[in-house]
């Protein structure tokens, strides 16, 4: 079982960092599955937590990593699956990230065993007071999950929605579904097939519905068998979950898709780039 | 004592009594012919911080008449007279009331003073007997490159270790091959001396320390923008770091750094057998002194039943092998006193306090090592009959030998001794609370304790 990658220009750096930065605010643990053509990783994929929402996102590993060699534990084989620390892993790329104070040459990623698995990530910084590069390596201790036990780490699929839209300005929506989440457990997302979504938190005291129109429409994954042309799905998911989401979310895009499913839940796609995204499923819940 | 300070200079004071603070509980204030000097130590008297300000720095400084002048104070109230220090133009210190208090008036902006009486805990010094200027190695450079090595690392890191080379110098979190959980992140960095602007490692080491002492004048470092020196031997030894501003402030932390027989305490902290060749008996069997909470219990009852076999050794043998307990011992053996396992710098105080518990209890096995008197309580078992009893019984066995009744198997003869409170009477016990100070590492299994 062998891998290594490495980095070497400084904008995907970045956004590897912050792809990483974004997995790590959602959840303690991350899995991270290693690919021939593509990098995963995958956050509270058992569900398990009642706070943040299962998010994973595809990397397509020859984007960011000029070289990236993976070749797995057996020849059949197609993945290296690996459990590490999310935090450890974004704490290890922090040095990307500074970009003004110092300049980072290369990032190498090399799975490595050392007392135990690990994943270390060697950077190679130069700092502005001085002319020569220095080696920043932090080993982010990793536990290699049997093949065995892969099913239950298979990425999920992306929902079928029946209405889908594409999002504006994602701060104010973070800051919107912030506040709207002190109101109700529970927020309605309301989409019509003319671009419009209408955010609708009710409690007892108040109901306040935000209006978004005008939203670019996508075309329908699913088709809906109720109506013969289906003009609009809602549901509703827990508030705290979906502010999780959009309160994590590190990467400086703007736009955001997201797919509602009637009753079943509500899917949000962040395309970072081409053959780089972050899906999150959000799902229903009764009110 | 009194003297004046303008206030930026005050500002710069204040900044000094904060790193301190981040060191110890107490301010020791000491004032001399060339200067104000205040310095500090750590509860596990691992570090010893000293920030000196030359006479230059103040306005006034007036000495008292009987030559020096020194006092300690509790940390917590000093810093809270030197926190909102922007408004002060003009501070005055001084030792009033019979030196029983430490003035401090601050003069601010509008015409407000304010003033503070912090009372002196106790005419009390620490001086360090390290020598501070002849360290093998040495390394200087701008407080930003250590800003980044201390950075590199989690705040909550409690050690770094400094690999130096002729070539290169390494900062890891961790201790090659020392440490093995595996949910810990290792941590390195690589810088070349070039980095530095002073580069001389003439002797490969291997050192480690306590990273929030180092944090702590380091802050004091980015207060100053001044150029900060590392300087060390060897592992074991102490690590001194020194920041010099135009002659008039100095600072130097001493640190102590892991001896390389130690293993890392903060994972694989558990009791150290202090080891010695000819150590006969099995009651001797010594444990590391350390007055902690991993003491087993398991192990004393063993101690408790251990039955001294060889018959010509007295109860009380530790007179015999007593190891020459060296009169040096107070530099070395505070640091297995000490919780952590540090070695510690020697402090007059530490060692006054540490020769006189090892008097009390050379005294007290000087006194146990004579025929027991009253006080001391011990058992012999009574189902174990004593020798004494068995010659008659042989005789009668001769005498009725045509019975020939085969004797039943003999007792195994021996003296199973018993004594309360049997580690009290080793001589490895020192009669020394466990310090308050000292950490848990893990808390006692047995409740009843």
């Amino acid at each position: 079982m062998k891998f290594r990658a490495k980095m070497q220009d400084v904008l995907y750096m970045r956004e590897f960092q912050a792809i990483v930065a974004t997995l790590a605010k959602l959840a303690k643990d991350c899995v991270m599955i290693l690919a021939q053509e593509r990098m995963h990783f995958i956050v509270n994929e058992d569900h398990s937590s009642t706070s943040s929402p299962l998010v994973w996102a595809s990397i397509a590993a020859k984007d960011y990593f000029p070289e990236y060699k993976m070749s797995p534990a057996r020849p059949d084989h197609e993945f290296i699956v690996l459990a590490m620390s999310a935090s450890h892993l974004s704490r290890s790329l922090a040095v990307l990230r500074s970009g003004s104070t110092s300049s980072v040459h290369s990032c190498k990623l090399k799975l490595k065993m050392i007392q135990f698995p690990c994943i270390s990530v060697i950077a190679s910084v130069v700092s502005p007071s001085s002319s020569e590069s220095r080696e920043v390596v932090h080993d982010v201790p990793a536990t290699i999950i049997p093949s065995s036990d892969w099913a239950a780490y298979v990425l999920p699929k992306v929902p079928r929605a029946e209405i889908v839209l594409g999002l504006p300005s994602l701060r104010l929506m973070r800051s919107l579904i912030d506040k709207l989440k002190n109101i109700a457990p529970s927020l309605v997302f309301h989409g019509s097939a003319a671009g419009e979504l209408n955010l609708v938190s009710e409690s007892d005291m108040a109901t306040i519905t935000t209006r978004f129109s005008r939203l670019m429409p996508y075309p329908a994954t699913k088709e809906s068998q109720q109506v013969a042309s289906c003009e609009e799905a809602s549901c509703s998911v827990d508030s705290r979950k979906a502010s999780a989401f959009f309160g994590a979310l590190q990467l400086p895009n703007e736009e955001i898709i997201i797919g509602i499913d009637r009753e079943h839940c509500i899917y949000l796609q962040l395309d970072i780039r081409n053959n780089v995204v972050l899906h999150s499923i959000l799902p229903a819940v009764c009110i | 004592m009194k003297c004046t300070l303008e206030g930026s200079n005050a500002r710069v004071l204040a900044k000094a009594i904060q790193s301190l603070s981040k060191v110890g509980k107490e301010l020791f204030i000491e004032a001399d012919g060339q200067g104000l000097q205040m310095r500090t130590i750590n509860a596990t008297q691992s570090a010893v911080g000293s920030i000196r300000f030359s006479r230059a720095m103040f306005d006034t400084f007036q000495m008292p008449p009987s030559g020096d002048c020194y006092c300690k104070i509790a940390m917590k109230s000093c810093l809270g007279v030197f926190r909102n220090m922007k408004q002060v133009e003009h501070c005055e210190l001084s030792v009033v009331n019979n030196s029983t208090k430490f003035q401090v008036k601050l003069r601010c902006k509008l015409e407000t003073t304010k003033q503070a009486l912090l009372s002196i805990v106790d005419e009390q010094n620490i001086t360090s007997a390290v020598p501070t200027d002849q360290s093998v190695n040495c390394i200087r450079g701008d407080f930003k490159l250590f800003m980044e090595i201390s950075n590199s690392f989690i705040a909550s890191e409690e050690e770094l270790t400094l690999e130096a080379k002729p070539d290169s110098l390494s900062a890891k979190n961790y201790i090659e091959g020392a440490r093995v959980n595996d949910k810990f992140m290792r941590s390195q960095l690589k810088l070349k001396p070039s980095e530095f602007s002073h580069y001389q490692v003439a002797q490969e080491a291997v050192i480690t320390f306590c990273i929030k002492e180092f944090r702590a004048f380091l802050l004091f470092a980015e207060a100053l923008n001044a150029e900060m020196s590392i300087e060390f031997d060897d592992a074991g030894s102490p690590f001194l770091l020194k920041i010099k501003k135009h002659a008039e402030i100095e600072c130097i932390l001493i640190l102590s750094t892991l001896s390389p027989d130690d293993v890392s305490f903060s994972e694989d902290y558990c009791q150290r057998e202090i080891r010695e060749a000819d150590l006969p008996s099995v009651a001797q069997k010594r444990k590391s002194s350390t007055p902690g909470p991993t003491v087993q219990q398991k192990r004393r009852l063993a101690e408790n039943t251990t039955v001294i076999s060889d018959e010509d050794a007295s109860v009380f043998q530790f007179r015999e092998h007593r190891p020459p307990r060296p009169s040096e011992a107070p530099s070395v053996q505070p640091a297995r006193l000490l919780a952590d396992g540090d070695t510690v710098d020697v402090v007059e105080e530490e060692a006054d306090e540490e020769a006189l518990l090892l008097a009390v209890s050379e005294a007290a096995q000087a006194s146990q090592a004579y025929p027991p008197n009253s006080t001391e309580v011990y058992f012999f078992e009574t189902e174990e009959a004593p020798p004494t009893v068995l010659p008659p019984e042989k005789i009668n066995d001769a005498e009725e030998e045509d019975e020939s009744i085969p004797q039943s198997p003999e007792r195994e003869q021996r003296h199973k001794l018993r004594t309360i409170f049997s580690r009290c009477f080793q001589n490895t016990y020192v009669p020394r609370e466990p310090s308050p100070n000292s950490q848990v590492y893990a808390p006692n299994s047995d409740t009843e304790d």
